[in-house]
């Protein structure tokens, strides 16, 4: 249904307005990992329409879904996660940097140093 | 300048949301072509039961393989960046954040329930663990499914109790790591000697053998995939530096 | 050793190293890991290099190799494309990064871990080149970002952990999109290879039409970013100058050109794509432009490099504009392409010797900062050098950056201003030309003899390694120049096949425009002087050292989206 999609597209404009317009660094992976939920979601619910039922074959399994989202999903979630931890420990150490949390002071404090 | 920078960001978020609206809401029909044909010979191709499976470790074996070294670059450096940041030099304003394990207070992490519960219920998580990793052939699971629950029961296993085990020591899960690294390296080249090019299965044409190049590729990720995000989270509670 | 096998291990060798280097981490103490480094680096990047050169007689003769990875016979499979547009690819980047990495044993970044993720940047630089399937293009661009993250992140100053971030988020956000196209691709196509999409998407029409078009810019823009182009480019002087010396020079001689031609397979078999071509040929030149002003009136020595890029890249993507908008499979397409593949070379040479030499110039020093930095000559003398090798491959690569004779640069860029002159935009790489010569100028400054007693870092060696990267890099830049005819026609020719009409040639030699260079470099001198009038400094205090926000860096990233989508859909 179409009510599924524009929740999906609104999850998705609510991830990117984070990492765009917030200014905590946590809130900004917090985006990013929302963007890509989305995404997983989309692909999954789009590719589940053909069928009715889980892509394994066995006995009395004649109407399956498609399987290639599934596939393609499980490699863009394990990057998602990956990258989240690393954008994780890089916002520990501009923490133990500079004390702040705020894109803006830990830029300004940041800039002071050469 | 704030409301430049804001209407900077509102007309940002208006003009990708009007481009990525009518990708999400189209209607055209999704394509059945893959799911035809992997319904047909999918279990004559590669073995496996599970089509999800023969997808992402037999014909885009690739993709998981760009997937392994993502997780393996991004532990790396993940640790890395937290192991230097107990020797960088403390900026005195700045908040101390430190992982070393004399800091980190020992009564908010272990208490006699987490004692009890995690020690107890980590052999069982880490059985759970290796079926899945070892079914994912046949039903639901795989590698990296497996490998995170059995990351999961280590887990369990430090946070339980107080005993030093092999099993989470860091340097026996490092060199699990670094060695079935190296084995999944050995398993994609054999393909090249065995004339299915690279990543090709070298027993294909075998039938009855054709399924055990996916069992030992589930394994190999299986093992890689826990040990390195173990190891993570044990350093991260204040394990061990010994990198 | 056949094609057959030897076009994949560019990709599988330096796996190798890395997972050999890593077990040798875990299970044997220094010297054994030391003993490793040394294996890894013969394994992962010597072995290849022959493997390169043991395949130039089959790419001469343009065989090629399309082939399904694991030798699926279906069109599930992953299709990798080997031919003379990935052999140059591969070619670029082990030109660059042997050097870098004996740049590293002794001035890289010291932590144990820099060897595996190098390698790995390796191979995912190898299978970015090759592979002709959607989603394995999406996973190669993840691997090659994250470990782009890892290694700017590797610096010991924090300001390189600010620089990362800014690239990781800005980054990962636009592969998020570039997920979204593969979608809309998948969903009207069917499948994901790049022929498949191609054939079916060259068949639509109505709704589906659109649909595709829209996915198709969200994977081009995701990718060109990257590339930095205008309006993309704010992340990339952070991480370019915060990073250590050896990773500012691979990435900006290598990482940001190959996202870009490894989109050329796509864009190849897409039909409409002049459209494209055109938006990005003018992308180019004010990318060009804007890169070059914002150097100008840059005092930090890796800050100027980093904006010098974004100008250059800038002739890059003009000219591949160009060769798009003409249709690659016209000859002079084809041409157009070849001179846009060739200047990269010449960039990557010149730019990473000069990160190379600046970055050891600026650490002995202990500046970075160009209204201060002087002396560097009798400094380096302190700290090693006794023939003032850093100085002599500095002036070289500068004359190759700033297209002076006899460098491979003077050739590149003359042959490229000919090749692109009937279009509107070379105007503006042709006021770049000069605008370079002022800005590296300023940079050259650093070597003036100082009167004050000088502050010299004792930290820093200028080892027996760190000069051997640069002989060879200066030795490659002036045989480049030497031997231009060869290298030219050799590229135009492995190249052709791209093109329906075979054999296309170049008929210019760039030595008959001195005259244009006289020209330039006068320019140029009248610039150098009117910078240094104090109403003009007033004039530009604004503009230097501006740091880039999210909203900044976002907007640029919808304007592109936007700017392409209207241009493809109108």
């Amino acid at each position: 249904m179409i009510i599924e999609r524009i929740l999906i597209f609104l999850l998705f404009l609510i991830g990117f307005s984070a990492i765009v317009a917030m200014r905590n660094i946590i809130k900004k992976i917090f985006g990013l990992n929302l963007m890509n939920a989305a995404v997983v979601l989309l692909f999954i619910l789009e590719g589940s329409r053909i069928g009715s039922q889980a892509p394994i074959l066995d006995d009395g399994i004649i109407h399956m879904v498609d399987p290639i989202p599934q596939a393609l999903m499980l490699t863009a979630i394990v990057i998602g996660v990956c990258v989240s931890a690393l954008s994780l420990a890089l916002a520990v150490r501009l923490y133990q940097a500079t004390g702040s949390l705020d894109i803006d002071v830990i830029t300004k404090r940041l800039a002071d140093e050469h | 300048m704030k409301a430049l920078t804001h209407s900077k960001i509102i007309l940002t978020i208006l003009i990708l949301g009007l481009a990525i609206l009518p990708v999400i809401l189209s209607d055209a029909p999704w394509p059945v072509q893959a799911r035809d044909y992997l319904f047909g010979n999918a279990k004559a191709d590669t073995g496996a039961d599970n089509t999800v499976s023969a997808i992402y470790l037999g014909y885009r074996a690739m993709d998981t393989l760009g997937e392994t070294l993502v997780l393996l670059v991004s532990i790396t450096g993940t640790m890395s960046i937290l192991i230097n940041l107990g020797r960088h030099k403390m900026d005195e304003e700045a908040v101390k954040f430190s992982l070393e394990p004399e800091k980190l207070p020992r009564h908010s992490l272990r208490t006699n329930l987490i004692e009890v519960v995690a020690s107890k219920l980590g052999p069982i998580v880490l059985l759970f663990g290796f079926y899945v990793m070892l079914y994912g052939h046949i039903s639901p699971g795989g590698g990296f499914q497996g490998g995170v629950i059995l990351a999961s029961g280590i887990v369990f296993l430090a946070l339980g109790t107080e005993l030093k085990t092999k099993l989470t020591n860091t340097i026996v899960l490092s060199r699990i790591e670094s060695l079935s690294f190296l084995f999944l390296m050995l398993a994609s080249i054999s393909g090249v000697f065995f004339e299915s090019g690279f990543f090709g299965n070298p027993v294909k044409t075998v039938q009855n053998l054709s399924p055990n190049f996916i069992i030992l590729l589930n394994i190999i990720i299986g093992l890689k995939v826990g040990t390195s995000i173990a190891v993570m989270c044990i350093a991260m509670m204040g394990g061990s530096h010994d990198h | 050793m056949s094609i057959d096998t030897l076009f994949l291990a560019p990709i599988y060798l330096p796996l190798l190293a890395a997972s050999l280097i890593l077990a040798a981490k875990a299970f044997a103490g220094e010297t054994v890991r030391k003993a490793f480094e040394l294996l890894g680096f013969l394994i992962g990047l010597v072995l290849p290099a022959f493997a390169l050169f043991a395949l130039r007689g089959a790419v001469w003769d343009h065989q090629s190799v399309e082939t399904v990875i694991g030798a699926w016979e279906t069109s599930l499979g992953i299709h990798y494309h080997f031919d003379g547009l990935s052999y140059l690819l591969i070619a670029l980047h082990l030109l660059v990064s042997i050097p870098v990495w004996l740049y590293s044993r002794h001035a890289g970044p010291k932590q144990n871990t820099f060897s595996v993720v190098f390698f790995v940047q390796c191979a995912a630089v190898a299978a970015t080149s090759l592979t002709a399937d959607l989603f394995n293009l999406f996973v190669c661009l993840e691997v090659m970002g994250i470990t782009s993250y890892v290694l700017v992140a590797s610096s010991e100053k924090d300001s390189s952990a600010l620089a990362s971030f800014n690239y990781l988020i800005f980054s990962a956000t636009a592969m998020v999109f570039f997920l979204l196209g593969a979608f809309g691709l998948y969903r009207i196509t069917g499948s994901l290879s790049y022929e498949a999409i191609a054939e079916a998407k060259n068949n639509l029409g109505g709704n589906d039409l659109v649909l595709a078009q829209l996915s198709l810019v969200l994977i081009v823009i995701s990718t060109l970013l990257r590339s930095a182009v205008f309006p993309l480019h704010g992340w990339l002087v952070g991480a370019h100058s915060k990073a250590p010396h050896a990773v500012s020079a691979l990435l900006s001689g290598v990482l940001i050109k190959i996202p870009l031609f490894a989109l050329i397979r796509l864009l190849l078999l897409v039909v409409g794509s002049q459209r494209i071509g055109f938006t990005m040929a003018w992308a180019g030149g004010i990318s060009s432009v804007v890169g070059i002003l914002l150097a100008l009136f840059e005092h930090q020595a890796k800050r100027l490099l980093a904006y010098s890029s974004i100008s250059q890249i800038g002739y890059v993507v003009c000219t591949y504009g160009l060769a798009v908008k003409t249709g690659i499979e016209t000859e002079k397409g084809a041409l157009l392409l070849g001179i846009a593949l060739l200047y990269g070379f010449c960039h990557a040479l010149s730019k990473s010797l000069l990160f190379l030499t600046v970055g050891t110039t600026t650490d002995v020093l202990g500046t970075k900062d160009l209204n201060k930095a002087r002396g560097a000559i009798a400094a380096l003398r302190q700290r090693g050098e006794r023939i003032p090798l850093t100085f002599i491959c500095f002036i070289i690569a500068t004359l190759s950056m700033t297209a002076m004779p006899p460098t491979i640069g003077f050739m590149g860029k003359n042959t490229l201003l000919y090749l692109a002159k009937d279009h509107a935009s070379v105007h503006l790489l042709s006021i770049t030309s000069a605008l370079t010569i002022v800005a590296y100028s300023k940079l050259a400054l650093m070597f003036l003899p100082s009167k004050k007693a000088l502050a010299v870092d004792e930290s820093c060696v200028v080892s027996k390694t760190m000069k051997l990267s640069y002989a060879l890099l200066a030795l490659m830049i002036l045989a480049g120049g030497f031997f231009y005819e060869r290298i030219q026609r050799f590229l135009v020719h492995i190249l052709s096949p791209l093109s329906e009409a075979k054999g296309g040639y170049i008929a210019y030699y760039a030595y008959q425009d001195l005259g244009k260079t006289l020209v330039t470099v006068g320019l140029a001198f009248i610039c150098i002087v009117l910078t240094r009038t104090a109403w003009v400094r007033k004039l530009t205090r604004p503009l230097s050292s501006k740091e880039v926000g999210f909203a900044d860096l976002f907007f640029g990233y919808a304007l592109a989206i936007g700017f392409m989508a209207a241009n493809l859909l109108w």
